[in-house]
């Protein structure tokens, strides 16, 4: 089953991909990603990291905003899709991402293909 | 590279890639667009409004990937528990396009949602999580 994994980070967590910390962070998600690859159960270029939240644009309707939806601490700041034998694989993936104690992963899983 | 999930006329998407093996355009930028639908959004799929429903998202991932910018994509299932009304995300694409601007223009084109957010796509380095 393929499952889509949602990073989501707290504004600290965003602020160390430009601080000195920097190398640490992108090591950390680095060594993640590979590893995903290397289990094969990455979807190839299915996922991306994501520039932060400051450039986002949210659209309602015809209103268009800069900046994310801002009721929310934690943005989302990348995401992967994986293919794997069950939720609880999915998770155990979810959790070994390097996302802080101020974020979170979401896990969902993909709409399967139409039967016929 | 087409991902094993073939958009099949007038029925649900999954997972699916740039299509017939047109060149996503060449330069440009990658964008992530997310979409969130409310709870009634997700009920949509499933009741009598489902046709209309599938039918909107079906014509507007194809125009996508008639105009060959499409690069990814994935319809979510909903999330389980409740989310007390809030939207949550329903699926995503990531294009290509040469602004932020023709981003959000593609953006805007999408069925009606709660919200969509775009957000430009890191340029990563190559590695071999990458394709």
């Amino acid at each position: 089953m393929t499952y889509c994994l949602a990073y989501y980070e707290s504004a600290a967590d965003f602020e160390r991909r430009e601080s000195s910390d920097a190398p640490a962070y992108w090591g950390a998600w680095s060594a993640y990603i590979d590893a995903l690859a290397d289990a094969n159960v990455l979807v190839r270029g299915a996922g991306a990291g994501l520039q932060p939240p400051a450039t986002a644009t949210v659209i309602r309707g015809k209103d268009i905003q800069d900046g994310p939806v801002v009721d929310t601490r934690e943005q989302l700041g990348g995401f992967v899709l994986i293919t794997v034998e069950s939720l609880d694989e999915a998770i155990s993936w979810a959790q070994k991402a390097p996302v802080s104690g101020d974020g979170a992963v979401e896990v969902r899983p993909v709409l399967p293909p139409p039967a016929g | 590279m087409i991902k094993s999930f073939v958009l099949v006329c007038g029925v649900a998407l999954a997972a699916f890639g740039s299509g017939s093996g047109v060149q996503a355009e060449a330069g440009g930028k990658a964008f992530a667009i997310f979409f969130y639908e409310s709870p009634q959004g997700f009920a949509n799929r499933t009741n009598k409004e489902s046709g209309r429903y599938w039918a909107k998202w079906t014509g507007y991932i194809g125009s996508i990937q008639k105009s060959g910018v499409i690069e990814s994509g994935a319809a979510l299932l909903p999330p389980s528990g409740s989310s007390a009304g809030k939207a949550s995300l329903s699926g995503y694409v990531v294009v290509r396009a040469k602004s932020l601007k023709d981003a959000q223009a593609i953006a805007r084109r999408s069925p009606a949602v709660d919200h969509v957010e775009v957000r430009e796509v890191l340029p990563m380095a190559q590695h071999k999580g990458a394709n």
